[in-house]
Order: structure tokens, then sequence, then C-alpha cells
């Protein structure tokens, strides 16, 4: 067998006392169109930020060419033929093409640009990377500025190439185009490594796939070795036993939510098609899908931020999108993903973060009841046991990731809503906080209809009476959560394999 | 035609110190310093340059040591954004403070002495002369260095990676360029330009150290260089504007006639500026400034 180009020995990255990357070995051979696979939060993202010298290993060694490298800066990485583009395009907005792709490698004084202008097309023609040079990054597509990516990394002769989720943000022509140039990349010698969790992309165009599950290498793969999208899916998943969470059993009452035809636009992209959904009192729906498959705009959208199309009946009563926006009801309590700037004010204490959904509860006309508010924040407190270092008058930034979590929950679920919209409420919590706010929730179920937005299979399975899949802005399925061949089948539709 | 060639030169001549202080915050915003510590740094400099002149009795030393000084006031200023990441608009106000206080504070025993002064030109022919004995050496210089710094920052690497330094500094690291440094070079050269603007005032505009000689000029530059969008070409005209409202002022107080009371004249030169700039520069300037203005950088 060759030698391989990159070679990752024992690679370990962590982040205080999180370990996103543990024991990592990996050979890249030149050549090949490499696929890396997993699940969000896998560790993809951090290897890739390894390679290419955006982070510095904590442990573990990189060898190019069989020659040890150290990657301080990308500049290093770049200088030894390493590029990456990243999901997020680092491009200058209000600078041409021809600059962004030239930026940092002119070392005269003044810039020679019919030269810069003549080597770019050169390479822009052999490898049918066709972009306006002299229009402005802001005024590009998405698919544009990917190119000009790809430019940008041929021009520095990069020989290894890396792609974060290339696909995400593509329409599906760009999709087939951008596999066009991948392949012609490869023809002409490139090696190209890319992280993506869509399956179909993999056996289409990988002549390698690796694995990797919270933080380890599972296994790599030639794709003939793996028989069919369904094993590929559970290697990825992982077979993680179910968590037995005590649940009582409890028999679903009248409707309060009904969403019809909800549909969501934005920046000329459908996030939301047509969603229908009705969920009753005592019963918790979760949302389960990969990120970006809409789930956020469905929480924003029924948070009262976002706008909408369709119609929603909550409580008796019909709302547009207009009016759920502007009539929020106060019945309703929407616990954010990001608790840190939606759900909190960081700056403020907890006293007043409390009453930023529920002012009402503690106020007259003209004055707000402080003291009332004291009484209530201490009980919540004690009730939730949330530990604030100084007590009512923590910054709710003092307050770690779980605690300000158990806060946010103690605020919305002591308002006795009738719908609770939680999206990822255990997100980077511990084993121990989790579980408290899931019984929790469990709880609140008795008073209140539940619609749980998650990208945590273990938790919608736990947690859930109907599981709704949402894929590409759809739901594409729903089933009851005792169903035992459809949970089988959960890796297959988050991946849209069926 | 007399009258109009003394409005002219006067024009020329009241335009310089705030061109050359708009030129030096171009500079500086261009990398994504935001330094509203012109004021400052315009006194602070026009009293050490006299201060030096008066000394040595030399006019270059006086020049240098007026660079320095605002070089060296850009420098704290350059410290605590770029390394502290403090808000610069803070820093900048605090910056004015000090130079203008340090400057009064210094100054004090030396108000109202000359020392000596840059010379103007002189021909023998009549006409040119009316024009020419109201500029100097300095005055020429100030329009070739607005030619540079247009030339360095349209067709120069050296602009270009200014510029995406302050567009975008993430980016302008992740390709191998200093952030820091190109952000340093160009807030105290922005100083040093601001500098050279102050002791212009106290050694060649009107000759001699006064209390708060300035006279708001560093807003006015400031201003200047929010009508240029940071175009140098732009802010000479800008500058030509302040001057030729400073050259309106004397010449109605030469001729003696009391159409405008005086006061309202000399607050002229301040005031149409700014109304104009408000008239002019509502639609485009939100895209002409670096979107990483006055944002800190901190490597990760």
């Amino acid at each position: 067998m060759q030698e391989p180009i990159l070679r990752l020995s024992n690679i370990g990255k962590s982040f205080g006392d999180f370990w996103a990357n543990e024991n990592i070995n990996l050979d890249i051979f030149p050549g090949e169109i490499h696929a890396l696979l997993g699940e969000n939060g896998a560790g993809k993202s951090t290897l890739m930020s390894i390679i290419s010298g955006n982070y510095l290993p904590d442990k573990g060694k990189i060898y190019l060419k069989g020659k040890e490298v150290f990657f301080r800066n990308p500049k290093i990485a770049q200088d030894y033929g390493i590029g990456m583009v990243h999901q997020k395009f680092m491009l200058i907005d209000n600078l041409s093409v021809w600059e962004n792709i030239a930026l940092g490698t002119i070392s005269k004084f003044t810039i020679p640009k019919e030269e810069i202008l003549n080597k770019i097309q050169k390479i822009s023609k052999e490898s049918k990377l066709e972009v306006d040079l002299h229009k402005k990054v802001i005024n590009l597509s998405e698919g544009e500025k990917q190119k000009v990516e790809i430019l940008k990394l041929l021009y520095k002769q990069a020989k290894i190439l890396i792609f974060d989720e290339p696909t995400s943000i593509l329409t599906p022509q760009e999709i087939d185009s951008f596999f066009e140039i991948l392949l012609f990349l490869k023809k002409r010698k490139h090696t190209i490594i890319f992280i993506t969790h869509k399956l179909e992309e993999v056996f289409k165009l990988a002549d390698r796939i690796s694995i990797l599950r919270k933080g380890r290498l599972i296994a790599t793969f030639l794709p003939q070795e793996i028989r069919s999208k369904k094993e590929l899916a559970r290697l990825m998943v992982g077979r993680d036993i179910v968590f037995k969470v005590d649940k009582e059993e409890i028999q679903p009452q009248e409707t309060i939510l009904k969403l019809e035809n909800i549909s969501c636009t934005k920046e000329k992209q459908k996030k939301l098609k047509n969603i229908n959904l009705e969920i009753k009192k005592g019963e918790i729906v979760a949302i389960l899908g990969v990120s970006g498959n809409g789930q956020e705009n469905l929480a924003r959208v029924l948070g009262g931020i976002e706008d909408f199309e369709g119609r929603l009946y909550f409580q008796n009563q019909t709302y547009t999108g207009h009016t759920w926006t502007k009539n929020f009801p106060s019945s309703v309590s929407y616990i954010p993903e990001d608790r840190h700037n939606l759900g909190s004010v960081s700056e403020l204490d907890l006293e007043h973060n409390l009453i930023l959904t529920r002012l009402f509860q503690f106020s007259s006309k003209w004055f707000i009841f402080w003291d009332k508010i004291k009484e209530k924040t201490k009980i919540l407190l004690s009730n939730f046991h949330v530990k604030a270092p100084k007590g009512n008058k923590t910054l709710a930034r003092h307050l770690s990731g779980g605690n300000l979590q158990k806060f946010i929950l103690a605020r919305e679920l002591d308002k006795n809503p009738q719908l609770i919209i939680a999206e990822q409420p255990t997100q980077g919590l511990d084993i121990q906080a989790t579980e408290e706010v899931w019984h929790r929730l469990l709880a609140a179920r008795k008073k209140a209809a539940i619609l749980l937005i998650t990208g945590d299979i273990k938790e919608a399975l736990s947690l859930a009476d109907k599981i709704a899949i949402i894929f590409q802005g759809e739901i594409k399925k729903l089933f009851s959560s005792q169903n035992r061949e459809e949970i089988s089948k959960i890796g297959l539709y988050l991946t849209g394999a069926i | 035609m007399e009258d109009f060639l003394f409005i002219l030169g006067i024009t020329l001549q009241s335009s310089v110190a705030v061109l050359l202080a708009s030129l030096g915050e171009i500079i500086t915003e261009k990398s994504g310093i935001l330094n509203l510590g012109l004021e400052g740094i315009m006194l602070f400099s026009a009293f050490i340059g006299f201060i030096c002149t008066w000394y040595t009795q030399s006019l270059i030393l006086g020049f240098m040591g007026a660079m320095l000084a605002g070089g060296l006031l850009a420098c704290i200023h350059a410290f605590f954004c770029i390394h502290l990441g403090s808000d610069q608009i803070l820093s900048g106000l605090a910056l004015t403070i000090l130079g203008t206080g340090l400057a009064n504070f210094l100054g004090r025993s030396f108000i109202g002495l000359q020392t000596l002064s840059l010379a103007s030109f002189s021909l023998k022919s009549y006409y040119l002369n009316i024009l020419l004995r109201q500029l100097n050496v300095l005055v020429i210089l100030a329009f070739i260095l607005t030619y540079l710094i247009h030339f360095i920052l349209k067709k120069t690497t050296l602009g270009l990676n200014l510029s995406s330094v302050g567009e975008n500094p993430q980016v302008a690291s992740s390709v191998g360029l200093n952030v820091y440094k190109y952000r340093y070079l160009a807030t105290i050269l922005g100083g040093m330009l601001t500098g050279l603007g102050g002791a212009y005032l106290s050694l060649a505009y009107t000759p001699g150290w006064k209390e708060n000689m300035t006279g708001g000029q560093g807003w006015i530059a400031i201003a200047m260089v929010i009508f240029s969008c940071l175009k140098p070409i732009r802010a000479l005209v800008g500058a030509f504007l302040f001057g030729a409202f400073m050259a309106l002022q004397f010449y109605f107080q030469a001729i003696g006639k009391e159409l405008i009371p005086a006061y309202i004249l000399k607050m002229l030169p301040f005031l149409l500026p700014l109304v104009i700039l408000i008239l002019i520069n509502r639609k485009n300037s939100k895209y002409s400034f670096p979107q990483g203005l006055g944002k800190p950088f901190l490597r990760t």
C-alpha cells in the first residue's frame, strides 16, 4: 500500500474538562476523497481545525509525508499545502473576488493586478471554477462564494483540501456542480477530506469513510464494506441504550395547539414547508432532526420571534403569523436553545431575569412589586436546586450552563403555562442536570402540552409520547414513541435515507 | 481678482491642519481603529512643536517633535484598543481630555509667546504673490501626501492588507497577516500626521502658543473623515470646504463690513461644513466604512 500523505497519531483535544477528540489515529492517502461522518458534536470540525492549523492538539502528533509537523496557525498549514473551506466562509465582503483570492500572497509593493488576474483566470479555466473576478464578494451567491474559497486554496497551491459540511448551504443544483468540482480535483491528484452527515453524499463520492462518535474514531471503511445506508446510520448514531425514565401514564386531554400549513421563508429559502401538527394537554411531542433542517425556525416561529405563513390554533383562538408575534399569549412558555442570549440577560441579576417573561404577574399599571419578586426568586432557587453563588443578586452570566437552564425552567414552569416549547433543553448539560430537567418536564405535562424540539434521539425516546421527524423543513414522519419498528429506523429518517 | 486670490490663498492655508489630521484618521480607521482623540493629539503636538522650536531654535526639530508626540499619544490609544480590547470611543475621548489638558497645563507660562515660524513663499509677480505669500512648503506637502495616501490605499499591497485588516481581522489573520502589527502601524502613523497638523497651527498658520489654539479643528477633521468615506481625495474637498468658510470669515472682517455679526461669521466654518455633511452623506456612508471598525480583535 502507498504512503499516507497525512497521518494523525493519537490526536487529543480538550476544551476544559470536555475531550472533543480523543486518541484519534487516521491516515489520509494522496489523491483520495475521504469522508468524515458523524453526528453533531462528534468532534469532526475540531479534528479538521487541528489539521488546518486553527487549533493546536493537546495530545498526539501530525505527520505530513512521514515528517512530523506543527501547525501553530493556519498560515503554516497553508504553507505545507493544507487548506480548509470553513462552513462559515472566510471571505471579506467588501473586497473583490480577486483581492480575496490573492490576499496575503502578494510580496511586491504595488499590486501586480494583471499578473494576478491572469494567474487566477488560468486556474479557474483549468478547474472550471468560473466566477466574475471583479465582483465584490458581498454580491455573490453562496455557491459562488464556495468557488472563490476553492480558488483561494488552489491559488495557494493547496494539495490537501478540507471541506466542513460543504453542501449544507448550497441549492441542489449547486450541490451537483460542487460534486463535479470535487471529482475534477481528485483527477488532478488533490487530496480531499470532507465533513458531512448526509449519507447519500458519502456513497456518491467517498473513496474511504471514517466515522467519529463522541470524539472518538469508530472506524474507517471502504464504501463497498458497508452494505447499506442503514448500517452506516447505525454506526454513526451508535446503539445507545435508552435511558429508563420513570414516566407515569397520562391520558391526553383537550387539544392545546394545532398548526395548520405553517411555512416560513427566510432569505428566499423555504425553511419550513407546510407543517401540520397537533398537541394535546398531557402530551409531549418531540420534533427530532439533525440541526439545520428547520427545527430552529420552528422554535423561533412558535416562540413568537419569527413571522410565518399559515394558521395556528391555540386554546380555541386562531392566530396568523402577525397576530401570534404581536399578541404572544402569556400562557406559552418558550425555553430557547440559546439560554445565554435569548433565554436570559447575562448582565442582569436573577430577580430581573425572573420578570423578563413575567412582569405582568408582578406589577400594576405604574409600579413593580419588588418584594414579591424577591420572595419568588428565592423560593424558585431553592425549589429547583439552582446553585447561585450570590443568591438573588447573582448575575445570570455567573451561573453555570446547567444552573442557568434550571433557573429558566423554574421561571417558565412556575408561570403555569398551557404550552411549553422546549428547544434543546439539555444541550451541554451533564447527566445529573439533564435528568433533573427531564423530570421537571415530565411533571409539567400534567398541566400543559409540551413541544420538545431536540436533536438528541435519547431525549426524544425518553420523554416524548409522539415523535415527529423533521427533514429539510418538512415533517417526514410522525409516530408513537412505543412503535419499535419505526424507532429502529430513526437513524435513516434523520439522514433522509428513506 | 485680488480679492479672489486672497480668499483662495487663505482657503488653502486654513485647510491644511484639518486635512493632515483627516488623512491620519483615514489611515487609522482603514485598519479598523477609531481614534476620536484627534483634538487632544493636535493640541498637544501643537504645544510640543512650539516648545521644541522655542528651545532648539530649529523648525525641523519642532515639527519632528510634534510628530513624535502625536505618535506617542496615538500609541497609548493603540495599546488600549489593540492589546486590551478597550472601548475605542471611550479611549479616544479620554485621549482628547488628556491631550488638551496636558497641553494647556504645561503651556501656561508660554501663552502668547512666539518663536520661529515657517516662511511663506514669495515671488516678484504681484498677483501670484497675493496667493503665494499665504502658502508655505507644508501646504504643498499636504497636497502631495493626499495623493500619496490615495495611491497607497488604492494600488499597493500595503493598502489592500490594511483594508482587509480593518474589514475582517479574522480572515486577515487566517491568511497570515499580522493584524496587531498593521493596526499599531496605522494608528501611530495616523497620530503622527495629526501631530504634523497640530504643529502646522503653532508654527505656521497662527505662529505662537495660545491656549486651546486648535479650536475644535480636530473634531472638524473627524467630521471630514466621515464625509470622505475614507477616501483621501474627498477628505481634501472637505478640508477645502472648511478652509473656504474660514477665508470668507477673514475676508468679511478685512473689508470691515458689518453685514453679518462677527460671532456668526466665526461660527460658520464649523457649522456649515457639518450641515453640508449631514445633507450629502446620508445615503452611502454605511457601506464605505470597514466592517471591523471599532471592534476589538483578540487573537485566539
